[in-house]
């Protein structure tokens, strides 16, 4: 493998490792800082992760490099994947299970009762709440009613380039600028991953249910909680890790 | 005591209670199993760094262990402090004499029964022999009648067991209510559950408050006040607290957020504001993680902007700042406001101390009476 290869595999697999999301704050592990490193050697893509404390849950830490092997597994030319987690109070027993393809029940045996599929599911429901009430405010901010918003059908929001467009009472609005367009295409995105191209474009749950417009305002206030409470933890998890990274490294 | 002056030049008495306060010993003389230990006071090291302001950031040494003297001095020297519940953690798998073991803190309290309002903990993995151990310390620690009425419960906490290691527990098992019935009778009204990151079984989420809604629906004769507001999952616990009215928020890590995050604060007090009105929101500094005074200081200024105002509907008046501050505390401890200032105006720590009512200025000045 040539140099220029190691070189765009690296980014490859970077690009790869941008899809996947710490479940507890939905956001990008790359964004987060915790990935350290990745280097390649003959066709062996080794990953270095860290996370913001020493303590951080096994359970969401295995969610996270079981999705992070998963994601570089599937880069084409990547024949192996090794992930090493460091700086955690389980790193050696997870890094061993993980890189030997165990399930989480597996490496925790009795310590767990279950496998964390159900638990996966409970943040991914979050995570989709969170993302619909960003949408949702961006919605209003342009004008768009809740009763438009309810009524309103995947069809009717179109990307064109980095822009949003949506057809809302008989009109069409753009939507061009960045943070508020992402926002939107945040929540498109989950939409997407979930297998859904049609039907309403509120959806409260994983299911694919949509709310009664009576319902909307309170599904609202307590969507309205999750994400903040996603953005108050990912901001304590941002402000360790460089507290971390300051002494362990300075 | 602090006497915040309003822009009409009016002067509003607030008394401060501390509800989680701590005298650590982190030192390295006193690490059981050293990669743990170390990892615990480091990630607090992390915590107090990342929110404190820079003229506030200790050095580690002083960090690991910094004493009763000290604590005092922050505390109530300057810190704005008028007086400070002990909410032990007692980490006795990580440190040989505990992190915070309330047989070690129990002295302080003693010798300074006015300012340090004694509490201990319990743990149901400990069987007859917590029982036995709560029931003593209510019998020799209850110096005052607000000694003795909070057991911090540490949930995450890891346990030698069966020649392995436990790594925590629920607040919704059998073994956990009858403990908590023994509490009832012994008194202890208020129970501060604490979340942390490893709680068995690993297959659950270990910061869910699931458990705490479950026991608060059931004693609804006791308190609890849940520290750091069930962070990271204030979504849940904003939830719980809706329904069971027994429920508090303890502001211990989140109040930090206050200085270098102002706008992550103001939203977590819309929000709490919102669901729990301004009557189950209790202060804590979680000393030593961060010192009293800034977020005093900073909390007493601090305005709610306007567009959360609006969007949810809450304000934060000086009127709820002291509630915070001092007088939901107060109501939970049954601690007589009025009696303890003339109480403490005079005591041996304002004579050391030379103490005085601090003027702050809510438009920015501070000027010491």
């Amino acid at each position: 493998m040539t140099g220029e290869d190691h070189g765009r595999l690296a980014a490859d697999a970077l690009r790869a490792l941008s899809s996947v999301t710490d479940p507890e704050l939905d956001e990008p592990i790359t964004d987060l800082g915790f990935v350290k490193n990745v280097s390649i050697e003959d066709g062996v893509v080794s990953v270095d992760i860290t996370t913001s404390t020493f303590w951080c849950s096994p359970n969401f830490v295995y969610m996270m490099l079981e999705d992070a092997r998963d994601a570089i597994c599937r880069v084409p030319g990547v024949r192996t994947v090794r992930v090493h987690l460091a700086g955690h109070h389980d790193a050696v027993k997870i890094n061993e299970a993980i890189n030997g393809g165990k399930s989480f029940s597996e490496c925790y045996g009795p310590e767990a009762e279950g496998d964390i599929a159900e638990l996966n599911k409970r943040f991914r429901e979050k995570a989709l709440r969170s993302r619909l009430h960003g949408m949702a405010t961006t919605m209003a901010k342009y004008g768009v009613t809740r009763d438009e918003l309810i009524s309103l059908k995947l069809d009717d929001v179109k990307l064109e380039g980095s822009k949003v467009l949506v057809r809302s009472g008989g009109r069409t609005l753009e939507v061009a600028d960045p943070s508020d367009a992402g926002r939107i295409t945040k929540y498109l995105s989950f939409l997407e991953k979930l297998g859904l191209r049609d039907g309403r474009l509120v959806i409260w749950d994983l299911e694919g249910t949509s709310p009664e417009s009576g319902d909307l305002d309170s599904f609202l206030s307590k969507s309205r909680s999750v994400r903040f409470s996603f953005g108050f933890n990912a901001e304590l998890c941002r402000a360790l890790l460089k507290s971390r990274l300051d002494r362990e490294e300075p | 005591m602090i006497l915040a002056e309003t822009a009409d030049g009016k002067q509003n008495e607030i008394f401060v209670i501390d509800y989680h306060t701590h005298i650590w010993n982190a030192s390295r003389e006193n690490w059981l199993r050293p990669d743990l230990a170390k990892g615990w006071i480091d990630c607090f090291y992390d915590y107090h760094k990342a929110l404190s302001p820079a003229d506030y950031v200790w050095d580690y040494e002083t960090y690991l262990y910094y004493g009763e003297n000290r604590a005092i001095e922050d505390l109530f020297g300057k810190g704005h402090v008028d007086m400070a519940v002990f909410e032990p953690t007692q980490l006795k798998y990580f440190y040989k004499q505990g992190f915070g073991d309330p047989d070690v803190t129990a002295p302080y309290a003693q010798r300074h029964p006015d300012r340090f309002v004694m509490g201990s903990r319990w743990d149901p993995r400990e069987g007859e022999a917590g029982k036995e151990k709560l029931k003593e310390h209510v019998a020799k620690y209850r110096w005052r009648p607000f000694h003795m009425r909070n057991a911090k419960l540490y949930t995450a906490e890891w346990m030698a067991e069966n020649g392995g290691v436990s790594r925590g527990w629920r607040l919704d098992s059998p073994e956990a209510f009858r403990f908590l019935e023994l509490n009832r009778d012994l008194g202890i009204t208020i129970q501060v559950p604490h979340k942390g990151p490893t709680v068995w079984p690993l297959d659950k989420d270990a910061f869910d408050v699931g458990d705490v809604d479950v026991a608060a629906t059931s004693f609804p004769d006791l308190k609890f006040l849940v520290t750091h507001i069930g962070l990271p999952r204030l979504d849940e616990f904003a939830w719980i607290a809706t329904q069971d009215k027994n429920i508090y928020a303890g502001m211990a890590v989140a109040m930090a957020f206050i200085h270098s995050r102002p706008r992550y604060f103001a939203e977590m007090m819309a929000e709490l504001l919102y669901w729990l009105g301004p009557d189950r929101i209790v202060f804590g500094s979680d000393y030593a993680l961060w010192h009293p005074k800034w977020i005093i200081e900073e909390l007493l200024r601090f305005q709610l902007p306007e567009d959360l105002e609006k969007e949810y509907g809450v304000d934060l008046t000086i009127e709820t700042k002291r509630k915070i501050l001092g007088e939901n505390a107060a109501k939970l401890w049954r601690i007589d406001i009025g009696q303890m200032k003339n109480k403490l105006r005079n005591d041996d720590i304002a004579k050391k101390f030379n103490l005085k009512p601090a003027v702050i200025r809510l438009d920015g000045g501070m000027s010491p009476k």
